[in-house]
């Protein structure tokens, strides 16, 4: 449910960072099967690519553990999820492991970085667009 | 900056470490890439999503 919401905010979005000269991707951790079954329900016109082993993660840093997802954080998030009108569907992946946003620039300069500390913890996307 | 495995060049720059940047991932098609390909040369929103759940 939270990559869902994740990736619809930031997707909408998609023409606003082409205009300001970057490029949208996404990256999950599950299998392409899922990751195609994923793009085409919704609408996702941005690359999408797949780590299966987690190895970017690993590197970013990005958090994973059970107490990560399962705390009060995460059940406050799920409430505002699903007010917006988002469901939970079967976990395609690491259920444990959360997720970020980074921009990067060429030559690998990070303007921007947030890594995710509770299950449907994102970063506003006005900031992601602040950091093109 | 969250906590994360940068490397720092400089106090006010932050890069992405060697290892992250050598990371491989997968397209759709199967074929693989090194991370940094990804900013070769344009900036890039990379959104790494916590499953395709």
């Amino acid at each position: 449910m939270f990559c869902r919401e994740q990736a619809v905010q930031v997707h909408r979005e998609r023409d606003t960072i082409r205009e300001r000269g970057a490029d949208l991707v996404f990256i999950g951790n599950g299998n392409r099967h899922f990751a195609e079954a994923f793009q085409k329900q919704f609408d996702i016109q941005a690359p999408l690519y797949v780590d299966t082993k987690r190895d970017a993660y690993r590197a970013l840093g990005m958090r994973r553990g059970t107490s990560d997802i399962i705390n009060r954080s995460s059940l406050r998030n799920m409430v505002r999820s699903l007010r917006a009108g988002f469901r939970p569907g079967l976990i395609q992946g690491d259920g444990r492991q959360l997720g970020g946003v980074v921009v990067v620039r060429p030559g690998g300069q990070v303007s921007y970085s947030y890594l995710s500390s509770a299950g449907g913890d994102h970063p506003p996307v006005a900031d992601i667009l602040r950091a093109l | 900056m969250a906590a994360g495995r940068w490397v720092c060049y400089h106090p006010l720059v932050a890069r992405v470490a060697d290892e992250a940047a050598a990371a491989v991932i997968r397209d759709l098609g199967g074929g693989e890439h090194r991370l940094d390909e990804l900013w070769a040369e344009r900036p890039v929103v990379l959104v790494f999503l916590r499953h395709f759940g």
